[in-house]
Parts: structure tokens; sequence; C-alpha cells
């Protein structure tokens, strides 16, 4: 068995575990997302991209042991009669097992291909908004320009500019530039269309059922800025009839519409939002927590020693 | 008309920020790191864009933006978007939702949504 095979064995084996946690997360989590209160939104879809993600990490990881990267990977020691052991495929027994790995591979990758190529022009697209949008005049930390329909929009992954159109921003009055100025700078501080894009590379792995969480944490992110914007003017019920009142006015008619999470929620949520309370806790706590979580699993499966012991204990119960 | 390069994007900066000027006003103005002829190349390259126009005043030509900051900058989005393709614009996040429109129903119901809790604070 060529360690080739084995590589195909094993990432085929990821995906097959991956797959079908995700699809069970999605669909069972789907439910309990729509009817949570906005501000646990954020905070859940950051949980369900972990489980989703996790089962692919570990499989990259154990891919790479069996790959020969690590020395004492779970595969260096295996050997007949050693008793109990954690490794999951024997470099034996992999060969016969390869034709539906690829089989698998091949069902998995053209989704994986698309969503990472969608990504790769998204990403040289912000780059270049970015750019051209330096050259726009500056407004509140906005950007103007004519973008021919009344409406602000946040771009740029590791710097991102807020671009609002410069007649509709003409024509608002104070308290409605406070808001949108707002509900935009919470996007660049928190730099959402990184999260999002991350989200959406994560989700593109997986089946097309994990997509609802790039949409949860879609609508999260547009809900902290909505609550930003609340803030600014001291009042949700502004912001939320200020976004009615311009919903109300009609989608435009160019081909490429922009997405800001559903504006039922979103209204619904400020319109029962109360500024004076504490926000939900920050994504730096969640994403330390997952990122210990999963460097733990990592941790457990690739270090010689924890390996060791937890064979020890193994065999010691066998 | 797409702007390329970042001398493009100074040059253009000039004309927004100075009105008409003349090649020697822009060099002045971008400082005397580049020679008049490279201005010179860079404003006929923008004037063959339809960017800047241009008209003569005696012996010199004197340019002036095309288009307004603003709209300039809202043309080249626009490009921008439309060559990115459908799905591109899935990575940015709109104030409005223009994916989505509500039914005059939910309209409805929102807008009784305000009402009923502005009432219920200021009761």
């Amino acid at each position: 068995m060529s360690g080739l095979g084995l590589v195909i064995v094993l990432a085929a084996g990821v995906l097959a575990v991956a797959w079908p946690v995700a699809w069970i997360t999605a669909h069972a989590w789907d439910r309990l997302l729509t009817r949570a209160p906005a501000e646990q939104g954020l905070r859940r879809a950051r949980w369900s991209l972990v489980v989703l993600v996790a089962p692919l990490a570990l499989g990259v990881v154990v891919t790479l042991a069996a790959a020969g990267a690590f020395e004492h990977g779970i595969f260096c020691h295996c050997g007949p009669g050693e008793g109990v052991h954690l490794c999951l495929v024997h470099p034996a027994q992999a060969g016969a097992l390869v034709p539906w790995a690829l089989l698998l591979l091949a069902l998995g990758a053209p989704r994986a291909a698309r969503r990472g190529l969608g990504l790769l022009r998204g990403w040289r697209l912000s780059r270049r908004l970015v750019r051209v949008a330096a050259l726009a005049q500056a407004d509140a930390g906005l950007r103007l320009a004519a973008l021919g329909r009344p409406n602000a929009f946040t771009v740029g992954l590791r710097r991102p500019v807020a671009l609002v159109d410069a007649d509709w921003w003409g024509a608002l009055e104070p308290a409605e530039r406070a808001m949108v100025a707002a509900h935009e700078q919470a996007h660049v501080r928190r730099r959402d269309p990184l999260g999002l894009a991350w989200a959406r590379l994560a989700a593109g792995v997986l089946p097309p059922a994990a997509d609802r969480v790039v949409e949860w944490w879609r609508a999260s992110a547009e809900h902290f800025a909505d609550r930003a914007a609340a803030v600014a003017v001291g009042d949700p019920l502004e912001v939320a009839a200020f976004l009615l009142r311009q919903h109300a006015r009609g989608r435009p008619a160019e081909c490429l519409a922009f997405h800001g999470g559903s504006m039922a929620r979103r209204i619904e949520a400020l319109a029962t939002l109360d500024v004076a309370a504490a926000p939900a806790p920050g994504g730096v706590r969640d994403g330390a927590l997952a990122g210990v979580l999963v460097l733990s699993g990592l941790g457990a499966l690739t270090g010689a020693a924890l390996h060791g012991v937890a064979e020890r204990l193994l065999a010691f119960f066998h | 008309m797409s702007i390329h390069g970042p001398l493009e994007e100074r040059v253009l900066t000039v004309l927004w920020d100075r009105g008409e000027s003349t090649v020697r006003a822009v060099l002045d103005a971008l400082g005397s790191e580049h020679a008049y002829t490279t201005i010179l190349t860079v404003l006929d390259r923008l004037h063959a864009k339809g960017a800047v126009r241009r008209h003569k005043e005696g012996v010199s030509w004197v340019y002036a933006a095309a288009a307004s900051r603003a709209e300039m900058v809202g043309r080249e989005v626009a490009r921008l978007l439309l060559d990115g393709g459908r799905g591109s614009e899935r990575l940015l996040a709109g104030f409005l939702d223009e994916a989505q429109s509500l039914d005059p129903d939910a309209i409805d119901r929102l807008e009784r949504l305000i009402k009923a809790r502005r009432a219920e604070r200021d009761a």
C-alpha cells in the first residue's frame, strides 16, 4: 500500500465523516437558530462552523500523519500483535478502499473547487474595489460614490471600506446619516466581509445544507451593525422605521443584488432591542475557546505522548 | 473606462481637487518626482480612455476630469461588480437587502409592530 493510496483513503474518510455531520448539524440547528434571539445568532453560527469544520481539520492532520509528516504520528508504530491502538486504517488494508475513496472524493471535489474559485474571484474583486473606493471623497468614515442605487455596503477583507451612494447620502436627514454611518462602520470594525469569506470557505467543502450557517452568520452580523446604528441614535425603533421605509421603496433593477440578511428579522430584532443592555459576548472569546478545543483535539491525536497514554488506557480496559 | 495604475489615480485626484489644470500645474501638484513627459503621457492616456477632457488655451492643453469623483468611482464600482459575475456580490454586505423584497402584508405587519412598540414605550 503506497503512502498516496493511504492519503486518498483518509481524505475520503474525512469527507465521509464531515458531510453527514454537516448535514445533520445544519438541519438540526436550523429551527433552533431561526427561533433564537438575533443576539445569539452569531455565536451559534460560529459554533456550528466549529462543529462542521472540526472533522475536516482533524482529518487533515490525520492525513498528514499518514503521509509521514509527523515522526511519531498515528501510523508510525503500527505493527501486528500490539493490541489495542488508535490507528484508523492499517496501511496493509487500505489498498482495497482506494477506488471507493476516489469515488467519494470525486463527488465532493467539484463543489469545493467551485466555492474556492468563487472566493478567489471575490478576493480579487474586493481588493480592486477597495483601491477604487480610496479615490472617493470621505464623509463620516464612508466613501461617497454614485452607485445608482440607494444603498451602502462594506467591502474589503483585510482593510474593509464602506461605500455609500452619494445622491442617497445627500438626501438623508442627519439622524439617518448617523444610522447608516454607524451601521457600516460596525461592519468595518468587525471586518465582517472577512468573517463572511471564512464562513463561505469552510461551508464550501461541506454539503449545501452548511450554507445555512453562512446565512445565519450574515444575519447576525447585520444585527450587530443594526445595534450599533441604534446606539448611535439612541432609538432602535427609529432604525427599524428607517429600514422599513427605505426597503418599502422597492428594489433596484440591477442584475447584481446586495444581500443584507432578512429585513423582516432585522426589523423585528430592532423592535425588541434594548440598547441599554450589554451586547452579546464578542467573537474573540468564542474564537479563542473554539481554537483551544480544536488544538486540544489535534494535540491528542498527533502528540506521541498523549497518543501513547490513550493507547495504554485503552489496553488497560480492554 | 477603467482606471489603471496609481499614477493615473493620482493625476485624476489632482484634477478633481484643483479643477482644470495644465500639465505643468498637475506636475507641480504631484511634486518633482515625475518628468513632464510622463505626466503628459498619463493625461493623454486618460483622455483616450474618456476619463479626462481637454481644450487648448494658447499653446497649452488644459485638462479636466470628465466626471465627478463620485460618478467615476461609482461607474468603476458598477463595472467591477458586473465583471465579477453573479456570486461575487455575496462577499458584500449591503445596508439594505436588495436580494429580497418584503410583500405588502409583511410591510404592514412590521409597521404595526413598530407603532405598537412606540406606543408601549411612550405609555
